[in-house]
């Protein structure tokens, strides 16, 4: 990054609760955070950044990647998790900045030194920025922390170019394909829009209209949403040239309403995961719900109706495991994909990991919060195919003989408002008195 | 059944049970002005909107013995979408419950 290149830039950067920042604002803030920074750290650290699609997010995450360190952004409820820090601490052996949403950089609390295991970053070059994104695996540690090179994904949006001049933050801004929304936004100064991360179809799209947005990368669950919400009727969607997808299956049947009313908008279906970031794809223009691996940029290949990616932004390594999925230089995602001639269609993982709207976590996760509430005595999760957004999450909880139904309801959803992420919330509860159904229904999850 | 049946044996149990049962879910003191889902100032966003069916799917049964199942498809067939207003969903239940019987 070399913010010479943003001073004097009136580009915009972000749109924000009415607010904007230019290039110019955000290589002025990086440089200020970046002296203030630099006389407190010694060497290379791990920071670990409460994160938000937010200015205070990008320019912490921007900035340390600047200053050479390395960076984990975290969602508010993992980052304040205590299990979470140790699991970390654990699993990489090494001390983390913990740094809040509302800390001031003058009070973060450095070591005096905190070197990182030489086994894990002493290959990494010195001025080069590396972020981490948390994912999961369908075996084995439940969390890998993926270490990535940001060099690597600058390279490749160079490589590919400008295509949008606008584009909406969507993604969770910890995600990677939140944090390759931003990258790829600042590596052609192009414009940002961003309204935190609880999105409605009518909000996110009087903010397309409004900001005139080119370019929307979301989920197909939120494309099905804004169908149903009948937002894709009228003049909402007429700035949009480009609409991107990928995570979850997509249904054709939204595409074609979206495009039967704005026939300008082309369909991307985008291919990616945490370990080899977003692929470049060429999408069937016949059927935007298949796509092939643009060989170009990122060949791609299907083993046994698996795929295998040769991407240009692989991981360097994880950080809690020592084994890679590679063959040679082939990624190997143990994503099924089915042939429609040419293309490819994605039909999933397999595993406990839930996917809903493109948020990933595990039912255990759910579990361990709901735990926390004194009136349930055992809890399993599950989860369900839905039409409308993609997966759902079906709560069995054990109560107490003689709960009362109504009373115990009103009481979850209380507990849930004040300790549940939202995407955590429970779509369907079924009470029961017997610990044995719910023991057996546990192992029918774990199948 | 009527449109007015409708309101009063499946619409309004099932805002009572959301009003239980969906986090952050409410429903004003002037539900006739109740936008659902879609709209500035709706009460469900995009996740719970998926809860709401269920409980919705639930009070059809319970109120007619008809089981439907509401999807995407049926929605994008709508001409005005069934969760923008009360009204609204009123008639997509009464087509749904005379489809299903």
């Amino acid at each position: 990054m070399d913010l010479q290149i943003w001073l004097g830039s009136t580009k915009i950067f972000l749109h924000e609760s009415q607010q904007s920042k230019t290039y110019h604002d955000l290589a002025i803030d990086m440089k200020a955070l970046s002296s203030a920074m630099q006389a407190r750290l010694r060497e290379r650290q791990f920071f670990v950044v409460e994160a938000e699609n937010s200015y205070t997010t990008y320019l912490r995450f921007l900035t340390l990647l600047h200053l050479g360190q390395v960076v984990l952004l975290s969602p508010s409820y993992q980052f304040h998790d205590v299990a979470y820090r140790d699991f970390l601490r654990t699993e990489i052996g090494a001390d983390f900045i913990f740094w809040s949403r509302d800390q001031e950089s003058a009070s973060l609390s450095i070591p005096a030194s905190a070197s990182l295991p030489n086994k894990k970053f002493a290959d990494l070059k010195q001025t080069q920025g590396y972020f981490v994104v948390r994912t999961s695996g369908s075996s084995g540690k439940k969390f890998k922390l993926v270490l990535h090179d940001l060099q690597r994904f600058i390279t490749k949006y160079r490589r590919i170019g400008p295509h949008f001049q606008k584009t909406f933050a969507f993604s969770p801004a910890e995600s990677i394909a939140g944090i390759e929304t931003l990258l790829e936004v600042i590596s052609h100064q192009c414009e940002l829009v961003a309204a935190g991360d609880r999105l409605s179809p009518a909000v996110v799209t009087d903010l397309l209209k409004t900001y005139e947005v080119d370019y929307f990368q979301t989920t197909p669950t939120f494309l099905n949403l804004l169908v149903v919400a009948g937002q894709h009727r009228g003049d909402k969607l007429s700035s949009l040239r480009k609409i991107a997808y990928g995570s979850e299956p997509a249904q054709l049947t939204v595409l074609r309403a979206i495009g039967a009313c704005h026939p300008q908008i082309e369909f991307m279906h985008t291919y990616g995961m945490s370990e080899i970031g977003i692929q470049k794809t060429l999408t069937n223009p016949q059927d935007p719900s298949v796509f092939q691996l643009d060989a170009k940029f990122n060949p791609g290949r299907r083993i046994e109706g698996l795929v295998e990616v040769r991407s240009m932004t692989s991981l360097i390594r994880y950080l809690n495991e020592d084994s890679l999925p590679l063959k040679g230089e082939w990624f190997q995602t143990f994503d099924h994909v089915e042939m429609e001639g040419e293309y490819w269609r994605v039909l999933g993982r397999t595993g406990d990991l839930i996917n809903l709207a493109g948020r990933k976590f595990f039912p255990s996760e759910v579990e361990t919060l709901l735990a926390g509430m004194a009136d349930i005595q055992d809890v399993t999760v599950v989860k369900e195919a839905n039409e409308f957004v993609g997966q759902i999450l079906i709560v069995k909880v054990v109560v107490a003989p003689g709960t009362d139904a109504k009373t115990f309801h009103k009481k979850l959803k209380e507990f849930c408002e004040r300790n549940l992420p939202f995407y955590m919330h429970p779509h369907k509860v079924i009470l029961s008195e017997d610990s044995e159904m719910n023991n057996r229904f546990k192992k029918v999850r774990r199948l | 059944m009527s449109l007015e049946k409708i309101m009063e044996r499946i619409i309004q149990p099932a805002l009572d049970r959301a009003s239980d049962l969906i986090p952050y879910f409410e429903v004003p003191k002037d539900p006739g002005r109740l936008v659902l889902f879609g709209l500035p100032g709706a009460v469900l966003d995009s996740l719970n909107l998926v809860s709401f069916v269920f409980i919705l799917e639930e009070e059809v049964e319970r109120a007619t013995g008809v089981q439907i199942k509401i999807t995407t498809q049926d929605v994008i067939e709508t001409e005005t979408p069934p969760f923008s207003s009360l009204g609204n969903l009123e008639q997509f239940l009464s087509r749904k419950i005379k489809e299903a019987a």
